[in-house]
């Protein structure tokens, strides 16, 4: 039969490197959760008109440079576009409906401007967002 | 005594080491929280758009939410397809290989009984239904009249100096083989004839809603819940935004040569909303614009308003009834919408008043 002498000093004496490898621990799991936060929120970038014909991507334009846009040559065009205060409209097409010259000038995300008959789509990336989801016409 | 003594030391060092062992576990449990966290936040969906613009000659927009974007344009592409299927279904200006559609249905029915795919003989029965409900002002058999508009529109868009209205004569007689009656579907056997071999078929009036409606079902289907179908203006909202709150849909103002002017902005949750106006296709006779809504009533252009937007859920039934409340006054109208509690209208005539049913944009 034992007899067990309870020690009357209970006091865990940390060490100073216990703690330095605790506090590495918790920053370490902290600032790889930071990081992967960071990486999630998109980049701020700068609004820009993507213009594609028939599908297939012809360029993209950033909207603080003005200037007109001939699709799909200077040669030899059916729309042209123009740039100018931080929008994009159609200046000219030569479609018979003349819906895409019509459109007011866009620069808001995911707004467009579609010339069908021509098959020429602008569309604005990284732009403010719009205040419709959708519209009726 | 010294035995106990050295004993009760190596429990207290063991006791320490336990202790110790439990402080290095709570940072360690801290950070695998923090993972878990991470993990369950970052299963966020995003909101993306696709546009397509090869089906009912108009631009197709699917807005919609998804982890990535790869798996957007998946569901966005099947839902695409489908309207490609519809849309080939109920072409009346071309064929399709393999597909008895409405182009077929037109060159046939009239001599022989054809038989048709289960899809078609649905629609087809749904149009019929339309046009008995709504008296005849949404007619899925006006081809015979349609067409001769059809064909002095063209001309007038290519010649507007030489623009010319039908004469009244030629659209009474195309008017006598309109009567959707002479359409006769046999469910048993899956057939289709004409009683009348002059009647048409041209199902602009419902084709799109009805194909939008079977697309945001499809939808549904394959397990998107929250999601916006445009189909060349023709709306329909499934569920709202990822945030619970309504989509938020302008309706164009008919003054406005520019499609995204709006006049009014309507909030969906689970709803449809579709306009009919004078202003989508039409061409001009000596100052005036004729439009391509075809009153049955007296077979000219119908000049009540210059649009009629309709709400119901069924974007089948907003696309008939945008139609028929086109080709109508407005108190026989405003009473149809009254006495149909899925139903909600706005009408702006030609002189830009606006008249509103009691409970449109609630």
């Amino acid at each position: 039969m034992e007899l067990f002498i309870i020690p009357v000093d209970l006091e865990i004496k940390m060490k100073k490197n216990d703690w330095v490898l605790i506090f590495l621990v918790l920053f370490v799991g902290l600032f790889s959760y930071g990081i992967v936060k960071i990486v999630q929120i998109q980049s701020t970038k700068e609004p820009q008109a993507v213009i594609t014909q028939e599908g297939k991507l012809v360029a993209t334009y950033p909207l603080w440079e003005n200037q007109l846009i001939y699709i799909p040559t200077k040669e030899n065009w059916t729309n042209c576009l123009k740039i100018e205060n931080g929008v994009i409209y159609m200046l000219e097409a030569n479609c018979p409906d003349k819906i895409c010259v019509n459109h007011k000038p866009i620069s808001k995300n995911g707004e467009s401007i579609v010339c069908l008959p021509n098959k020429v789509v602008v569309i604005i990336e990284n732009g403010i967002e719009q205040e419709v989801d959708g519209g009726t016409y | 005594m010294h035995t106990l003594f050295q004993n009760n030391r190596s429990m207290f060092m063991k006791e320490k080491i336990f202790v110790k062992r439990i402080l290095w576990a709570l940072p360690v449990l801290i950070v695998i929280g923090l993972l878990f966290w991470w993990k369950n936040s970052s299963v966020e969906e995003f909101r993306y758009t696709k546009e397509y613009y090869d089906v009912f000659d108009t631009v197709t927009t699917v807005t919609g939410y998804a982890e990535t974007e790869e798996i957007f344009y998946e569901e966005a592409e099947q839902l695409h397809l489908q309207l490609i299927k519809y849309h080939q279904l109920f072409d009346i200006y071309h064929t399709y290989e393999g597909l008895t559609n409405m182009k077929i249905l037109n060159e046939q029915c009239k001599t022989n009984t054809v038989k048709v795919d289960q899809e078609l003989l649905d629609f087809l029965i749904y149009g019929k239904k339309m046009c008995v409900e709504t008296n005849g002002e949404t007619n899925i058999a006006l081809g015979s009249v349609l067409k001769i508009w059809h064909d002095y529109r063209e001309e007038g868009i290519k010649d507007e100096v030489s623009a010319k209205l039908p004469n009244k004569i030629e659209l009474e007689n195309a008017g006598l083989h309109t009567d959707i009656e002479d359409l006769i579907i046999d469910l048993k056997n899956g057939e289709v004839s004409f009683q009348d071999s002059q009647l048409q078929l041209d199902v602009g009036g419902i084709a799109k809603g009805y194909s939008v409606e079977k697309v945001a079902q499809y939808g549904k289907k394959i397990g998107m819940t929250n999601f916006l179908l445009n189909v060349g203006g023709n709306i329909r909202a499934v569920g709202t935004k990822l945030d619970g709150k309504p989509w938020i849909i302008g309706i164009q103002d008919p003054a406005s040569k520019d499609q995204s002017e709006y006049i009014k902005t309507v909030e969906l949750n689970e709803m449809s909303v579709v306009t009919s106006g004078d202003y989508q296709r039409y061409y001009v006779v000596k100052g005036k614009k004729y439009c391509h809504i075809i009153d049955p009533d007296d077979w000219y252009p119908a000049n009540f308003f210059s649009s009629v937007s309709v709400i119901a859920r069924d974007s089948g039934k907003a696309d008939t009834y945008s139609t028929a409340l086109f080709n109508m006054d407005y108190t026989k109208g405003k009473k149809i919408v009254e006495d149909d509690p899925d139903l909600e209208a706005m009408w702006i005539t030609q002189n830009g008043i606006i008249y509103y049913s009691s409970g449109f944009g609630d």
